[in-house]
């Protein structure tokens, strides 16, 4: 029975059909072939690739001493799915799966190595959004401010300092801790997170440090708090701002003697854990205050980072857009290419109370209705629509803004334009700003406050 | 002026990231009078940029990186020339020909960003 391909179909054309990146190499490491999707995965067309050294074309991390195709040539054996990076002509990481086979002549005597290669991009960020590790790299800017933090972050990380992080909701303080850790001689270690504000003073006492069996009424058999839990690793703080003063004492105790004590024991337990603590309210103004202990402040406040809002760093908006369409492109299967000049328009105009979080759920929101491969204004959010009320109208805000109103008042205003749209429904109206309902109810709080 | 040539083994190494080497060569009137070199810091490519200036690098020479590198590169005024190629001593004396752009990767730009 005939196995080959049939005369009149050149293998090329075969082997440019196939969504694998494909090349060939001849003993010295010059490239022979170069199939079509290794020139779209690479951003390299065959024709520049041909000919080239093909650490010159492919550039990725396993050229460098890392090589499959030389223990493939040396032991004339395959040497299969190996991963590492590419990095495209536009600066661009990709993931890859590859493998490498020798190639022989009729004879049998090896004349070169084959190598093949996968795009593994949606498969990587679908494990980064299970897994949620992320570095540097992941924090995606052209604002001059975060560039300059981003540069200190790594000898930050590595330093083992703890580490204060101010910014407001959904500016990604979180994936600014994750970012120190996965940069730190901790990364093999356990990433622990917990939120000081969603829980009340007691059970997050229990929460962080734990409990031993009779403790309490219901507790009838130990169990580990998070401290305990990121032994070894990094414990992120969010919210600090809103730990009660009670439970600032004891963490203070941890960050000085590096000891806790569960609830019930008498045992100091010693704690192994690096601190990254965040929060969007001004802890100088609330130490002032007496609302936030000093001495605490200054343990956390070692190393600290501000992370600018999304309305102070403009330039981003475009980066983000482009980052946002390809991650729900990989995630949702869809091929959306961009956002309309009207929509940019759009989203350089709004303030982003909501941050960069709320940019990604306008994203994620308009890839629900966009059939095609444009966001058009149609597939905007209410609030964003060019016909829906502007938020300056008085008709939507009880109580004239007028346009020297600050910040907090087109904040209280975004907030109360959205609790009116949802009758009132605070969870509704939260998400449609994409913030936090704690950050609803703070806004609207410091409004009762003034 | 001080510039710094990313190595692996004898020639550029194809990223910045998997550079294992560091040239230095300090640079006058369109020679080299002073060279040396160090291994490539621990903390990767992220690091570089900070650590290149404490060293008083003023142009770093390398293959590709990461745009996030290279923002880094750009905000401490540190001029890259990226995607290049080729064995170092042949890239040093490329450069002070000023014929750089026979060294370019093949379907990369070296444009290079101050």
């Amino acid at each position: 029975m005939r196995t080959g391909l049939p005369k009149n179909i050149p293998l090329e054309s075969v082997l440019d059909s196939v969504a694998e990146g494909i090349f060939t190499v001849d003993l010295e490491w010059n490239i022979t072939f170069f199939n079509q999707a290794a020139g779209d995965i690479t951003g390299i067309p065959p024709e520049n690739a041909v000919g080239q050294k093909c650490w010159e074309v492919f550039a990725s991390s396993v050229c460098d001493g890392a090589c499959p195709m030389r223990p493939c040539l040396k032991s004339e054996q395959p040497v299969l799915n190996k991963s590492g990076f590419l990095l495209r002509a536009d600066g661009e990481k990709i993931a890859i799966g590859l493998s490498s086979s020798p190639l022989r002549d009729k004879d049998g005597k090896v004349v070169g190595g084959v190598e093949s290669f996968r795009d593994l991009t949606p498969i990587q960020q679908l494990m980064q959004k299970v897994e949620e590790r992320y570095s540097v790299e992941d924090i995606r800017t052209n604002n001059p401010h975060m560039i300059r933090t981003l540069q200190i972050l790594p000898p930050i990380a590595q330093s083992g300092s703890t580490v204060l992080l101010l910014g407001e909701s959904g500016t990604g303080k979180e994936l600014f801790a994750r970012a120190i850790h996965t940069q730190s001689l901790r990364k093999d270690k356990p990433f622990v997170a917990v939120n000081c504000g969603a829980l009340p003073g007691e059970l997050l006492e229990s929460e962080l440090f734990g409990y031993k069996a009779g403790a309490f009424t219901d507790a009838r058999k130990d169990k580990p708090g998070r401290v305990e839990l990121a032994q070894g690793g990094t414990l992120f703080l969010d919210e600090i701002g809103d730990m009660p003063q009670p439970l600032q004492v004891k963490l203070l105790r941890v960050l000085q003697e590096k000891v806790f004590e569960p609830l019930g024991s008498v045992k100091p337990v010693p704690a192994n854990v690096r601190f990254v603590a965040a929060t969007n309210r001004d802890l100088e103004t609330m130490v002032k205050r007496g609302e936030f202990r000093q001495d605490l402040f200054f343990r956390l406040n070692v190393v600290r980072m501000d992370i600018p809002p999304l309305r102070e760093r403009t330039e981003d908006i475009p980066l983000l857009v482009s980052h946002f369409i390809r991650l729900q492109n990989n995630l949702k299967g869809k091929n959306i290419r961009a956002v309309s000049e009207n929509v940019h328009q759009i989203l350089f105009r709004h303030d982003f109370p909501g941050n960069v979080r709320e940019l990604e759920n306008i994203i994620e929101y308009a890839f629900i209705l966009c059939p095609g491969e444009m966001i058009h204004t149609e597939h905007l959010p209410e609030y964003l629509k060019p016909q829906a009320p502007e938020p300056r109208e008085p008709h939507c805000v009880p109580g004239m803004i007028d346009a020297s109103a600050g910040m907090d008042d087109h904040k209280l205003h975004a907030v109360l334009a959205a609790l009116d749209k949802h009758k009132g429904n605070k969870s509704a109206a939260a998400r449609e700003l994409g913030i936090s309902r704690d950050t609803v109810r703070r806004i609207l709080q410091r409004s009762e406050a003034k | 002026m001080d510039i710094c040539i990313a190595g692996y083994q004898n020639r550029v190494a194809t990223l910045l990231e998997t550079a294992t080497e560091l040239r230095l060569y300090t640079l006058e009137d369109g020679r080299v009078v002073r060279s040396g070199m160090t291994a490539m810091p621990t903390a990767g490519a992220a690091s570089l940029p900070a650590y290149l200036k404490t060293m008083g690098v003023d142009i770093v020479i390398c293959g590709g990186l990461s745009t996030a590198v290279r923002n880094g590169f750009e905000a401490m005024g540190i001029q890259i020339i990226p995607w290049v190629k080729g064995p170092i001593e042949a890239v040093l004396a490329a450069y002070l020909e000023d014929r750089m752009d026979q060294m370019i990767m093949p379907g990369r730009s070296g444009k290079t960003a101050r």
